[in-house]
C-alpha cells in the first residue's frame, strides 16, 4: 500500500508550495523523531535531573509558539533545587521553581527537599527553527547543559481558515475547556428541557481520593441523579450496581475527576442513540510531568479488550442490560461480563475523565488475570494468562489449542522467484513451504500453492514432495487478488491462511497464536507482526489516513509496544495486510473472496472492511510474527486508479479511523506517536 | 442487543397547533423514491408531539401524478395544498403559509428523511424556551460566493430544509420579496437579510437542534455534529444534500468543511456570534 503522504494539506492548493516544504521539514524531522517527552540524567554523582518538554519528538519540538518545560533539576545531597535557566534562540525563557509535593515524596528518605523543588520555564519561539537550551547551575557560575535541541514552529496560515497543525496537549486541553465553559450554561438548560434523561447513577468505588470523584460529580452540568458510595470498593460493586435506579450506571474509581460536561455529553450520547448499551470516553492520566498524559482510545475493540482494560474511565453501562450479569470481581470483570452479549457500543472522542494513573503504569495485575481467566472459562477456551512484563496492565493469553484444530488452509500465491537476502539466497516459495514444514508446531496444514505459467517444473516438483497442492494462474496480467480466489476455490480447509511466499516464520507456534483469534466467532481476520530482516517493524496493523491506508509504527523497533500497549498484544484494527492473513473460508466465500478489481493494492484492506460491514472484527496478533521481505520479489509501483477505485468503494470508511483517530494521532507517517491536529472538525 | 426505546421528554407545557408542511414537486427527478422514503422515516419515527401533516404539492404536469402521491399520503396528512411551480422551496413555504392557519409550521422539502424519533418534541422544547425565535435541524456558516451581496464570513444561517418557527413570524421574515431565480432563494436562506438575519434582528435566537435533542446556539453550531461535520451522527432530518456527504473523499470533505465553517472548526467563535443568545 502506498499513502500520498499529502493528508489533509492538499486541500489548499494555493499555498501548496509553502506547505510542501513545511510538510518535507516536518517529514524529514519525523523520520528521526522516535524519541520520548521526558528527559532523564545525572548531573554527576550528587545532582539529578528530569525534564519534561511536551511536543518534543526525538531531538526536536514541534510548537505553534509557546514553549515550555517542566520537571525538576535538584542537588540531592544539599537537598535543594539548582537554579535553572532556559533559551529559545536568543531569548531567555521566564524561570521559576513551583511546588511539587509529588517530587518532594519521592526523594523522601534520599534528600530533604523543599516543597517548592520543581522547575517551571516557559518561552516563545519565533516562526522557524530555534534552538532550546535548558542548563542548570550546579555550583555558581557553573551552569551545566541538561537539553539542547531543535525547536520548530509553525504557526497558523497554513490556510485562510485552517489554524493548522500541532498542537501540544496542553493547548487543545485548554480549547477543550473554553468550548465547554462557554456551553455550561446551555448544557445545564438541556438537562433541565429533557427532564435529567436518560438518568444516570454514580458510583464511586473505594475511598482513597474519593473526595476528588465526588466534587467533579457535584460539578457537572448534567447532574447524576443519584451516587452511590461504595468504600469497600470492587468487593461491593455488585450490591452497588444492582442498587442502581438510573437509566444508565457509570461506576468510577475513588480518584476519578470527570470533567464538569462528562454527563452531559454522555448523556447526549445516548439520547441521540437510544440503543446503546456501553458508552466510553477517552481519559487523561496524572503524569511523571507538569502536564496530565492523554490516553486516546481506539473505536469498539472486543480483542483488545482481552488484552488491556482499555476501556478505562468513564464507562457508562445501560442498567437494565447490567441486571442479568453474574456479580463482577471489579470494573475490568464488570466490562468483559458485559460485552460478553452483544452489545451496542460506542465510544466518544472527547477526554471526559482525569484519572490518578495512566493505562501503562504500573499497576496490580492480579485481579485483571483473574478476570481474563474467567472470560476465557465462560467462552469454552483454556489456557494461561500473563502480563507482557511484571506489574504492566497487557496481557497475551496463551491459549491451548483444540486437537487436532481446524485443518487451516495455507494459500501462496507465487511467482517462484528468488532473492538474496542478508547474504542468503532464498527460493521464496520453496523457503517458505519448508518453514511451514519444518519449523511450525502446527501440524493440521494443507498448503496451496498458486503458481505462474513460467515456474521451473524442477520447482513444483519440489512443491509436490513437500505435500503442497498447486493450482497454475493462466491469466497474463498480474492479479494477486485472483490467485488468492484461485487457491481459496482449491482449498478444504476450514481456515484460510493467505501468506506471501517472501515471508519467513519467526514464532513457530504463529498458526496457534492466530487461530486463537481466528476462531472466535465475532472475528473477521488476523494479521500477524511483521518484520523487516533488520528486526524493525515492516505491519503492526493497518490504518486509514485522510483517505489512505498505511501500516501504522512502521520501522520502529521489534520490541516497541506502540501507544498503549498497540502492538504488545492482540488488538483491533480496522485491516491488517494480506502478506500473512486468516480468516474463515465461509466468511471469504460470503464476501467474494478478495475483490479482483484490485489487482496489486488495497485487496487486503478492501477484504476486511467487508468483513467489517457484516460487524466482524479484525485483530492484530502480535505473538504471530514473521519476517517479510515486502515486495521484494517484484518492483513496487503506485497504480492511482486502484487507489481512486477504493477511495471511492469506502469514501466513509476512510473519513476517519476509528481505531487510530487521525485528528490526535501523527498521519504522515503514522507512528502513533500524538499530533494534535487543529480541527479536521472529523471527530 | 438493545432496541430500547429513549426515555420519555417532557411534554411542553401547551400543546402549539402545529402544520409539518412536506413538500413534494412533480418535476424533480426521483421525487416518487424521495417521498417514499420520507415515509418510510415518518412512519418509523414517532414525532412525539400531535400535529397536522401538509402534504403540499407543486410542479405537476400531470394530475394523475399529484393523485398518487395524495393517495400515498391518504390517512396521514391532514389536508394537500396545491400551489404552482414558481418561487422555488421558499416560495411554496410561503404560499402554504398563508393558507393555513396554525400557528407554527415546520417545513420539510422532498428530500428529507426523518432519523430520530420525537424529532417534532425536540424542535417544540427548543423553539419554546424563552427568546428563541428559529429552529432547524441544519444550518451552517458558509458565505456563498456566487454574488458579492452574500459576505462576510461567518455568515450563521438555519438552512431551509427542516426548520420549525412561528407562522406568523415567518411570514415577516420572508416577507414579499420576489423568489424569481434560485439566487432570491439563496438570498433569502443565507443572503444579508435572511430569515436568519431578519429572526435575529427582532432579538430573537435561532438554534440548530440535533438527534441528541440539543439546541446549539449559532456559536456551537460546528460542535453539533450535523450538517458538513464529520460523519453527521447527530443529524437528525437528513436531505440530499447531507446525503451527497457519504460519498465524499476526506479530501472533498475537508476542503467543504473548510469552506463550511472556517478556522471555527478549531475555535471557539466570537461570543458575540451568538446575537441575542451571547
Amino acid at each position: 500500500m502506498f499513502g500520498t503522504g499529502l493528508g489533509r494539506l492538499a486541500a489548499h492548493p494555493a499555498l501548496a508550495a509553502t506547505k510542501r516544504r513545511a510538510k518535507g521539514l516536518l517529514l524529514a524531522a519525523s523520520e528521526r523523531a522516535l524519541g520520548p517527552q521526558q528527559l532523564r540524567g545525572e548531573i554527576d554523582s550528587g545532582a539529578a535531573y528530569s525534564l519534561t518538554i511536551p511536543g518534543l519528538a526525538g531531538p526536536y519540538l514541534l510548537t505553534r509558539g509557546p514553549v515550555s518545560v517542566g520537571g525538576w533539576a535538584l542537588d540531592l545531597r544539599g537537598g535543594r533545587p539548582l537554579p535553572v535557566r532556559g533559551r529559545v534562540g536568543r531569548v531567555a525563557m521566564a524561570a521559576e521553581t513551583i511546588e511539587r509535593a509529588d517530587i518532594q515524596a519521592a526523594f523522601a528518605g534520599m534528600a530533604d527537599l523543599p516543597v517548592r523543588c520543581g522547575l517551571s520555564l516557559e518561552g516563545t519561539a519565533r516562526q522557524g527553527p530555534s534552538l532550546l537550551q535548558v542548563e542548570a547551575e550546579r555550583e555558581p557560575g557553573d551552569w551545566r547543559t541538561l537539553f539542547r535541541g531543535l525547536v520548530l514552529c509553525l504557526d497558523s496560515d497554513l490556510g485562510r481558515f485552517e489554524r493548522g497543525g500541532l498542537w501540544r496537549y496542553r493547548e487543545w486541553r485548554l480549547r477543550e475547556a473554553e468550548v465547554a465553559a462557554a456551553d455550561a450554561e446551555g448544557q445545564r438548560g438541556y438537562a433541565a428541557m429533557v427532564g435529567g434523561r436518560p438518568s444516570i447513577t454514580a458510583i464511586v468505588l473505594g475511598e482513597r481520593n474519593a473526595d476528588a470523584t465526588h466534587a467533579s460529580l457535584a460539578a457537572q452540568t448534567f447532574p447524576a441523579c443519584e451516587t452511590l458510595t461504595v468504600p469497600g470498593g470492587a468487593a461491593d460493586l455488585d450490591a452497588a450496581l444492582r442498587a442502581a435506579q438510573g437509566d444508565y450506571t457509570l461506576p468510577l474509581a475513588a480518584g476519578d475527576r470527570l470533567t464538569p460536561d462528562a454527563l452531559y455529553t454522555l448523556a447526549a450520547a445516548c439520547r441521540a442513540e437510544p440503543g446503546l448499551d456501553l458508552v466510553y470516553a477517552d481519559e487523561e492520566g496524572d503524569g511523571d510531568g507538569d502536564d496530565p498524559v492523554p490516553f486516546f482510545k481506539p473505536g469498539w475493540s472486543p480483542d483488545t479488550l482481552e488484552s488491556v482494560p482499555y476501556l478505562g474511565s468513564p464507562t457508562l453501562y445501560r442498567t437494565a442490560a447490567l441486571r442479568g450479569l453474574e456479580a463482577p470481581a471489579g470494573l475490568y470483570d464488570l466490562a468483559l461480563r458485559f460485552t460478553e452479549a452483544p452489545r451496542t457500543v460506542k465510544h466518544l472522542g472527547r477526554v471526559l475523565c482525569r484519572r490518578p494513573t495512566t493505562p501503562t503504569a504500573p499497576g496490580e495485575t492480579g485481579p485483571d488475570m483473574a478476570a481474563l481467566a474467567g472470560r476465557l472459562a465462560r467462552t469454552g477456551r483454556t489456557g494461561e494468562i500473563r502480563p507482557i512484563a511484571p506489574g504492566l496492565r497487557c496481557y497475551i493469553s496463551d491459549i491451548r489449542p483444540a486437537e487436532p484444530g481446524p485443518l487451516v488452509s495455507v494459500v501462496i500465491p507465487t511467482a517462484g522467484r528468488e532473492l538474496t537476502v542478508g547474504g542468503r539466497r532464498l527460493d521464496l516459495v520453496l523457503d517458505c513451504v519448508r518453514g511451514i514444514r519444518d519449523r511450525s508446531t502446527y501440524r493440521n496444514v494443507e498448503i496451496v500453492v498458486v503458481y505462474n505459467p513460467d515456474i521451473a517444473p524442477a520447482k513444483l516438483e519440489a512443491l509436490a514432495a513437500l505435500g503442497c497442492r498447486t493450482v497454475l494462474y493462466r491469466e497474463p496480467a498480474f492479479n494477486v487478488a485472483a490467485k488468492l480466489n484461485l487457491g481459496a476455490a482449491a482449498a478444504t480447509g476450514e481456515m484460510l491462511l493467505l501468506l506471501n511466499d517472501d515471508v519467513d516464520i519467526i514464532s513457530p507456534d504463529w498458526i496457534e497464536r492466530l487461530l486463537a483469534q481466528a476462531t472466535k466467532p465475532h472475528v473477521g481476520a488476523v494479521g500477524a507482526k511483521l518484520l523487516y530482516p533488520d528486526g524493525t517493524v515492516q505491519h503492526a496493523g493497518v490504518v486509514a489516513l485522510h483517505g489512505n491506508p498505511n501500516h501504522v509504527r512502521r520501522g520502529y523497533p521489534d520490541g516497541d509496544r506502540g501507544y498503549v500497549f498497540a502492538a504488545a498484544a492482540a488488538r483491533n484494527y480496522g485491516a491488517v495486510t494480506g502478506a500473512v492473513m486468516m480468516t474463515r473460508a465461509d466468511l471469504y466465500s460470503r464476501v467474494g473472496g478478495y475483490s479482483e478489481e484490485f489487482p496489486i493494492h488495497f485487496n487486503d484492506v478492501d477484504y476486511c472492511y467487508k468483513l467489517r460491514r457484516l460487524g466482524l472484527h479484525i485483530v492484530l496478533e502480535p505473538a504471530a510474527r514473521l519476517f517479510h521481505f515486502e515486495s521484494a520479489s517484484r518492483k513496487p509501483s503506485i497504480h492511482p486508479e486502484e487507489l481512486a477505485l477504493f477511495q471511492e468503494r469506502w469514501p466513509e470508511d476512510l473519513i476517519d479511523d476509528p481505531f487510530y483517530p487521525n485528528g490526535v494521532f501523527a498521519t504522515a507517517p503514522p507512528h502513533a506517536e500524538i499530533f494534535l491536529h487543529a480541527g479536521t472538525g472529523v471527530r | 442487543m438493545s432496541a430500547a426505546p429513549a426515555p420519555p421528554l417532557p411534554l411542553p407545557q401547551r400543546l402549539v397547533p402545529t402544520a409539518v408542511v412536506f413538500l413534494v414537486r412533480g418535476r424533480d427527478g426521483g421525487y416518487a423514491a424521495s417521498y417514499r422514503r420520507f415515509l418510510d422515516s415518518y412512519r418509523t419515527h414517532p414525532a412525539g408531539l400531535p400535529h397536522d401533516l401538509v402534504l403540499l404539492c407543486k410542479g405537476f404536469a400531470d394530475p394523475a401524478d399529484q393523485a398518487r402521491v395524495e393517495a400515498d399520503f391518504a390517512g396521514l396528512s391532514s389536508r394537500t395544498l396545491t400551489v404552482g411551480d414558481e418561487g422555488f422551496d421558499l416560495g411554496a413555504y410561503r404560499e402554504a403559509a398563508r393558507r393555513l392557519d396554525h400557528e407554527r409550521v415546520l417545513f420539510l422539502n422532498g428530500w428529507s428523511e426523518i432519523l430520530s424519533e420525537d424529532w417534532l418534541l425536540k424542535l417544540t422544547l427548543n423553539l419554546d424556551r424563552p427568546g428563541i425565535g428559529l429552529v432547524g435541524c441544519t444550518g451552517c456558516y458558509e458565505v456563498l460566493r456566487i454574488d458579492r451581496r452574500f459576505g462576510p464570513f461567518p455568515n450563521p444561517h438555519v438552512r431551509s430544509n427542516g426548520f420549525l418557527m412561528d407562522r406568523g413570524l415567518f411570514l415577516e421574515a420572508i416577507g414579499e420579496r420576489p423568489i424569481g431565480t434560485k439566487l432570491d432563494a439563496f438570498l433569502i436562506e443565507s443572503g444579508p437579510d435572511s430569515i436568519t438575519r431578519r429572526v435575529v434582528g427582532r432579538g430573537l435566537g435561532a438554534l440548530l437542534v440535533g438527534r441528541d435533542g440539543r439546541g446549539f446556539p449559532p456559536r456551537l453550531w460546528p460542535r453539533s455534529r450535523t450538517f458538513r461535520l464529520g460523519l453527521r451522527d447527530n443529524l437528525m432530518v437528513a436531505d440530499n444534500q447531507t446525503r451527497a456527504a457519504a460519498g465524499w473523499s476526506w479530501r472533498v470533505l475537508t476542503r467543504v468543511q473548510t469552506q463550511t465553517w472556517g478556522r471555527y472548526l478549531a475555535e471557539l467563535p466570537p461570543a458575540g456570534l451568538d446575537g441575542p443568545l451571547a
